[in-house]
């Protein structure tokens, strides 16, 4: 019977199809969103891997003593070329890693991206909940629209047999379906960072210092994936209750999807969610090992931080994870008895049990236990040390420069008379950053400490249109109703202060150099190339496809446009 | 007109769709409240009931009472009086941080920071507002004749429009504006109804199929093309009502929780409009957005029942509706986006006009030949356009389908 009622769910319904796409759609969403990461890392990932090779493992004697003779050489003995530099920048994480690990932390270095990914993050994967649903769903309802289940129920085989199947058939679904898309993300991480030393305590992650877990790494995330697991099961089960008691496809299905959805909904950044007694906790599930979290900012009131994430007792953890699984149980169970109409076996007291079982699942899951361009100049482009900010540009006899106390553009000719060249009379979304002119076309690129991207407009000194170029800034507010949440942090606002040092444009292209590296960026399709790595602040020119460059060591560098 | 009731009778007036509407308001409900309860925590000026102590919340009521209304020179001097005497006291730094039962809400600090932030720079923005306006419209004035010299008709034209729209405004009434901001902001609801649509469509073309009804109903002469697009009307009908419905219990629940005082303020009284080329009061602006809600929501139901008659089984259905959600307000988030390629995606998106209250928060236009459009009315023709093409899809797709299957 297990082998006819698997058939019918995934064969038959084309329960495989579903699950196949949805699973398509998780790898893809898995690699495109990557990995936890450090722009200070990925910018010198060579180094970087250089010192974790060196200095990985446990904080020994023999590596303070490497480790601080290191930061000697770095900073008493460098010269100030680039390459060290980029190696000091990648040797600076290493070293606030080897301060926290020796004070609050577990007495290692390792990397600690992978394990990052995995456990700071309690985001709820909608791909897997969906599937295991449609299952659940699949499995009963397709009896009740076919009106299969008068004829099962007037067998004994398939009055009590056939749903015990259809029950262990919808568990165990949920919990291979929760380890199969819960593997495709470890083994991306494994593949693309790797995994290491998880024998690491789990204080080795700045995040979880303070934590009362006295657990390694790797135990961390086996925790998380077996709650993921029973969660998994915890919502096979929810969902098969609810299409044996709804028995239509479309309202199984979206009841199920909603009782998912409104609790995260409602619950996405606190830690109550957890408490909840629904799959919603043992989903998310990271929460669960998390110490208390802070936000903190400067206020008019000096330095303030605000609790943003309690964290959750381990007498409530255990205490949750108990009603969990009662929970889950007398879900399977009423479902079996719903579905089979075993209750009219029992009659008077067990009937009013039943029905007393039904109302305290409503109730408790209801109150919870706790609350175009067009280039007509030939393009030049020369810039030198002095001005390398490209904050003035000289044009026909007078000047054209950024007025940053108004965030415009000013003309002042030969006989000092201003003109303001952008006319727009609303304030612009960005500050000006630097202007670049190419004959009678004044370009000017925006970019603030907020956003990665940046914005490059156009003033055609003829008719003063203001047209855009290129801009690469965040456009899209969709917040999802609150599930996409975008948490800006200190890492992500030191990478985004990386200046434009200077830009230009050039047919289809725009030239732009920052930090160490000048990147060619396609006007017309957004495609973006470093043309030239390990740049240097002084002098650069382009003039017939060629750009120069200085490198390094102070040599010239030059980059051909095919 | 009887065959529209029956399909409304049908898919929406039944006990199951009851149950849903009832449980899903309940549920909005909750939602305004849990975001009632979070407003004003952390690092913001907000001040709810909810968070502020008793002291607190009398000295705001009391200000309240005596600034609400009109912005008088009189009431201009009286607040920067208090304001001028609490900030020298706070600028000397010899204030006591203990508590003090002669002040109004217990601590000097507690008075000026709620003075300040409540009161003196709402009724500053509201004072300074005209002065403003009236540079940024002098401004645009001059732009006209600088753009016409050049010969940059839409530059020009747009300029003038600035002036048309810009011109004359002085905001001087004072309220409290969080409960308008937080009624504005408010988009649960929207969600609560998407489900109950899909709930009321998923099963409209599918049971009918199921229960080969649809033989029947095909047989006959009205029932071939005419009930099709009956099915169509109703969803609207539905949709419209739901919308309605919502924005009614949002404006109680809000007026409730937050106070919704000042219908007549004008809504470039609220800070984050500053810039918006509506010369509406809020309530105004309110109806306008339900309004675009309903238009968003025709747009939308007529794509959920486009999908429920393609499809033939429901899982596929729920994927495919969940999957045009997800995609449409992706596409929807580029509403005020500048880049081509992604303000056509919010326009092709039937969800974008649930963002009206993001539109119109700056000006935001397109050139045809030289004159300025506005956006919303790109907007507004690009869902007609889309829903005519959906219609004359299905109306081509019925006339040629073989087995006469209407649309």
């Amino acid at each position: 019977m297990l082998a006819k009622e698997s058939y019918k769910v995934f064969i038959k319904q084309k329960g495989i199809f579903f699950i196949a796409a949805l699973l398509l759609l998780k790898i893809f969403f898995v690699v495109h969103t990557g990995y936890d990461s450090h722009f200070m890392i990925d910018e010198n990932e060579a180094y970087y891997q250089d010192y974790i090779h060196k200095y990985g493992g446990k904080i020994t004697a023999q590596k303070i003593k490497e480790i601080e003779a290191e930061y000697d050489s770095i900073y008493h003995e460098g010269t100030g070329t680039l390459a060290e530099s980029r190696k000091e920048e990648a040797f600076q994480v290493i070293y606030h890693q080897y301060l926290y690990e020796k004070e609050k932390g577990g007495g290692s270095i390792l990397d600690t991206r992978g394990w990052q990914s995995i456990l700071e993050h309690d985001d709820l994967d909608f791909f897997l909940i969906i599937s295991i649903i449609i299952i659940s769903c699949m499995l009963f309802c397709a009896e009740y629209e076919s009106e299969m289940d008068a004829l099962l129920l007037s067998s004994r085989e398939g009055k009590y047999h056939a749903a015990k199947t259809k029950i262990l058939i919808g568990t165990a679904s949920g919990a291979v379906l929760s380890l199969l898309f819960q593997m495709v993300h470890i083994f991306y991480l494994y593949a693309a960072v790797g995994l290491k030393q998880g024998g690491c305590m789990l204080c080795s992650l700045e995040m979880f210092e303070g934590t009362r877990y006295d657990i390694s790494l790797s135990n961390a995330a086996l925790l998380v994936v077996f709650m993921r697991v029973f969660g998994g099961i915890f919502l096979a089960a929810a969902a098969m209750l609810l299409a044996v008691l709804l028995k239509k496809k479309s309202f199984g299905i979206i009841i199920s999807f909603i009782s998912v959805l409104i609790p995260e909904l409602l619950f996405s950044e606190e830690s109550y969610g957890y408490y909840i007694p629904f799959p919603l906790g043992l989903l998310r599930a990271c929460g669960y090992l998390w110490p208390n979290l802070y936000e903190s900012a400067i206020t008019e009131h000096g330095f303030e931080k605000v609790c943003v994430f309690h964290h959750i007792p381990q007498p409530a953890f255990s205490g949750c994870l108990a009603v969990f699984i009662a929970m889950c149980l007398a879900a399977c169970f009423l479902c079996f008895m719903l579905f089979s109409k075993a209750y009219y076996r029992f009659g008077g007291i067990r009937k009013n049990i039943c029905l007393a079982l039904i109302i305290a699942f409503a109730v408790f899951t209801m109150s919870g236990c706790k609350a175009a361009q067009k280039i007509t100049e030939p393009v030049k482009f020369q810039i030198n040390d002095a001005e390398r900010w490209q904050d003035e540009c000289p044009f026909e006899g007078g000047v054209i420069s950024i007025c940053d106390e108004d965030n415009t553009i000013i003309y002042t000719d030969e006989n000092g008379e201003e003109t303001d060249l952008i006319r727009n009379v609303f304030p612009l979304a960005f500050p000006i950053h630097n202007i670049y002119v190419n004959g009678r076309d004044c370009y000017y690129l925006m970019e603030n400490d907020s956003d990665t991207g940046i914005c490059i407009r156009k003033i055609d000194m003829d008719d003063f249109s203001d047209t855009l170029v290129y801009n690469s800034t965040e456009e899209n507010t969709e917040d999802f109703y609150g599930l996409k949440t975008k948490r800006i942090d200190e890492e992500s606002i030191i990478d985004n202060g990386q200046e434009t040092k200077w830009f230009f444009v050039c047919g289809k292209y725009i030239y732009l150099k920052k930090k160490y590296y000048i990147m060619q960026i396609n006007i017309e399709n957004g495609a973006q190339k470093t043309v030239a790595e390990n740049v240097s602040d002084g002098e650069a020119s382009y003039e017939n496809g060629t750009l120069f460059y200085l490198d390094e060591n102070g040599e010239q560098g030059v980059y051909e446009e095919e | 007109m009887k065959i529209l009731y029956y399909e409304i009778r049908k898919n929406f007036l039944r006990k199951s769709i009851f149950a849903a509407l009832a449980a899903l308001m309940f549920l909005n409900g909750l939602f305004a409240y849990f975001q009632y309860r979070q407003t004003g925590s952390g690092f913001s000026d907000e001040m709810t009931r909810h968070i502020a102590s008793e002291g607190e919340w009398d000295y705001r009521q009391k200000l309240h009472k005596e600034f609400d209304g009109a912005v008088t020179e009189e009431k201009v001097r009286r607040l920067t009086e208090d304001y001028k005497k609490y900030y020298a006291l706070i600028k000397q730094g010899d204030y006591s941080t203990e508590y003090d039962p002669d002040t109004n809400t217990g601590y000097i600090y507690g008075d000026f920071s709620l003075l300040r932030s409540q009161f003196y720079e709402p009724v500053k923005y509201l004072v300074y507002y005209q002065g403003e306006n009236d540079l940024l419209v002098h401004r645009a004035k001059e732009n006209i004749s600088f753009f016409k010299e050049l010969g940059n008709d839409f530059e020009a034209s747009k300029n003038a429009y600035i002036v048309k729209k810009y011109s004359g405004r002085n905001p001087l009434l004072f309220y409290d504006t969080l409960g308008w901001r937080k009624l504005f902001e408010y988009d649960y609801s929207d969600v609560m109804v998407f489900i109950i649509m899909f709930l009321c469509i998923t099963p409209c073309f599918y049971a009918e199929r199921k229960s080969g009804m649809e033989h029947i109903i095909l047989t006959a002469k009205r029932g071939k093309r005419g009930y099709t697009y009956m099915k169509y009307l109703s969803f609207y009908c539905s949709a419209v009502f739901l919308v309605v419905l919502f924005a009614l219990y949002n404006y109680a629940v809000m007026d409730y929780l937050y106070g919704l005082s000042g219908a007549d303020m004008k809504l470039f009284s609220l800070e984050e409009f500053r810039y918006t080329p509506l010369d509406l009061s809020v309530s105004e602006f309110y109806i306008l957005l339900t309004a675009l809600k309903c238009i968003a929501l025709c747009g939308i139901v007529t794509l959920f029942g486009v999908i429920a008659k393609v499809f033939s089984n429901v899982i596929t259905i729920f994927l495919v509706m969940f999957a045009f959600v997800t995609a449409g307000l992706y596409g929807a988030g580029f509403i005020c986006a500048i880049n081509p390629a992604s303000r056509f995606m919010a326009l092709v998106s039937p969800f974008s006009l649930l963002n009206g209250a993001q539109l119109y928060k700056g000006l935001s236009g397109a050139d045809i030949a030289g004159h300025f459009v506005p956006w919303l009315y790109w907007y507004l023709f690009a869902q007609v356009l889309i829903q005519a093409g959906i219609q004359f899809l299905l109306w081509i797709y019925g006339r040629r389908c073989p087995q006469g299957r209407g649309v």
